[in-house]
């Protein structure tokens, strides 16, 4: 097999999950936390959770998908999501 | 040279941008090609019927005829009643009753002939929703639409100088140097319009699927409300039948007080029963439109906000304009329809980058390359043998199918790549003409 196509194969499950699953969850859990404290308007919320959605979702799957240090991208993406979603539960149940 | 950014960026975009555009290369072509042609849904609507009754302006009361049509049609049945009225491009009254029947309707109102739009319905549908059942069609068509945003933000920030390679063709050089300069060029001068069609289409495709659990989360649970302040008043249907309103009247009312606005949709909820809307359109504005709401008995409820409310109803009733170029008239379809082609183009010349990239590298892939072949070049093909089966009476749906499987053959045979591509190069138009004569015939 050439050189580069050996290394670059065994990668892709680990590159698709991040930029996938976790961009998903991420940009999902962004919007989440918009949607509940963002200091706006309720209206105003869900649209802004919408479009943050609607950018951060594809700036962050770029950026799994590009960078060569996927274990720590993906460290700040779990991060983000898990922060952002404890702030949109907090911000609803409060 | 001094770089404007660094290597490794640079280096990481170009990665990100190859891999998403392989996998989702299919897909985007495929929503880009469909939203192109939809773009002319109302030319097509009108070349598929073109004896159908045109109408211009209408009064007051030939929608309230329309309406009473309507409810013949309904049977009286609690289907709603819909009137789609004249636009510039489809200057058709629709009188919609859903389960029921489509029919467009004579210069008085009075249903004239069943709607029978199989093929324009059929490429619609398959923008909106590949024809895949609600949630995985729109999710996938949201999926396309976020892997084109990402190519863009990582084929923005692969390309260092922008602004100084604005006017970089080097032709006559090798192929992939070629292809790479029409690639950029063709993505640097149509990004505006590539940012304004991929945003508003991703947006309108993640609405319906996400509106309603951020709006439970931002109105703490209060669904009634989220719906009155986002929809426009609502009303809970007492359930007893009660004469319909004086349909007419309202109509007037609402112009008289919107003018130049003309009214262009009418809307009973629950005939007899329940909420009627009044649309208009919004004259010098992008917002798709104004809706006005009354009780059963005709009491005015409000205005929903789209024209002049909030922010938020301002930009959600402009993203469907902006998507599909219905603000301009005739001029801005077709700049729509020259950029949307472009797209497809800066989709087909991204995969042969990538297949000759490959194929420098000793790493040459003949099988997705022929594959790619009958997609990039069988898929305008396929539709256009769609248009024409449709104007047979064969179902769109199954035409494209068969078309596309069986396109997808010729590239595996012997035939060289520059016969396939020439047949179906010429087979598309080919088809067209075959198909807009049958209609019209």
């Amino acid at each position: 097999m050439a050189r580069g196509a050996a290394s670059e194969w065994p990668q892709w499950p680990v590159c698709w999950m991040a930029a996938g699953v976790l961009s998903t969850l991420c940009a999902l859990a962004l919007a989440a936390g918009v949607a509940s404290i963002a200091p706006f308007p309720a209206g105003t919320r869900v649209m802004a959770a919408l479009l943050v959605l609607t950018l951060a979702w594809p700036a962050l799957a770029a950026w799994s998908l590009g960078t060569g240090r996927r274990m720590r991208s993906a460290l700040m993406q779990g991060g983000l999501a898990l922060c952002s979603g404890a702030v949109a539960a907090a911000g609803f149940l409060g | 040279m001094k770089q404007t950014q660094p290597l490794n960026l640079v280096r990481q975009a170009l990665t990100a941008h190859g891999l998403a555009g392989v996998v989702f290369a299919a897909l985007i072509y495929h929503v880009s090609l469909t939203g192109t042609l939809s773009v002319f849904a109302g030319e097509l609507r009108q070349l598929e019927q073109p004896r159908a009754p045109t109408v211009g302006a209408l009064s007051p009361e030939t929608y309230a005829v329309a309406v009473i049509e309507g409810l013949r049609i309904a049977k009286g049945g609690e289907a709603p009643i819909i009137l789609l009225g004249p636009t510039e491009p489809l200057p058709r009254l629709e009188i919609r009753v859903p389960g029921e029947g489509s029919y467009y309707a004579d210069l008085e109102g009075r249903a004239a002939v069943a709607v029978e739009t199989n093929f324009s319905d059929f490429v619609t549908e398959l923008h909106e929703a590949l024809h895949l059942p609600s949630p995985w069609g729109i999710s996938l068509v949201a999926a396309s639409g976020i892997a084109l945003l990402a190519l863009l933000i990582s084929g923005i920030l692969a390309h260092p100088q922008i602004l100084r390679d604005a006017f970089k063709l080097r032709l006559g050089g090798s192929a992939r140097t070629e292809q790479v300069d029409f690639h950029n060029r063709a993505g640097v001068w149509g990004l505006p319009f590539h940012l304004i069609v991929t945003v508003s289409g991703t947006f309108l495709a993640l609405l319906p699927l996400l509106a309603a659990p951020l709006a439970f989360l931002a109105y703490d649970g209060d669904i009634d409300r989220a719906m009155a302040e986002q929809m426009g008043p609502q009303i809970d249907g007492t359930g007893a039948r009660q004469p319909l309103p004086d349909i007419a009247a309202l109509i007037r009312q609402v112009e008289r007080e919107n003018q130049p606005a003309r009214v262009s949709f009418v809307m009973v909820e629950n005939p007899l029963t329940d909420l009627q809307l009044i649309d208009t359109d919004v004259p010098r504005q992008l917002a798709a439109g104004e809706s006005y709401r009354f009780d059963g008995a005709g009491r005015a409820l409000g205005p929903a906000g789209f024209a002049d409310g909030a922010a938020e109803k301002q930009v959600q009733a402009a993203m469907f304009p902006l998507h599909f170029g219905t603000f301009g008239g005739l001029p801005v379809r077709l700049v729509y329809g020259v950029l949307g082609a472009g797209l497809c183009w800066l989709c087909a010349t991204g995969m042969r980058i990538w297949f000759l990239r490959q194929r420098q590298r000793g790493h040459a892939r003949p099988r997705l390359e022929k594959l790619w072949l009958g997609i990039a070049w069988g898929q305008p093909l396929a539709l256009a043998i769609a248009f024409a089966a449709a104007a047979w009476g064969v179902s769109p749906l199954l035409a494209y199918l068969a078309a596309s499987l069986l396109l997808l053959i010729p590239p595996f045979t012997r035939l060289p790549d520059r016969s396939v591509r020439q047949a179906y190069g010429w087979g598309a138009p080919l088809c067209a003409i075959v198909g807009t004569a049958a209609f019209a015939l």
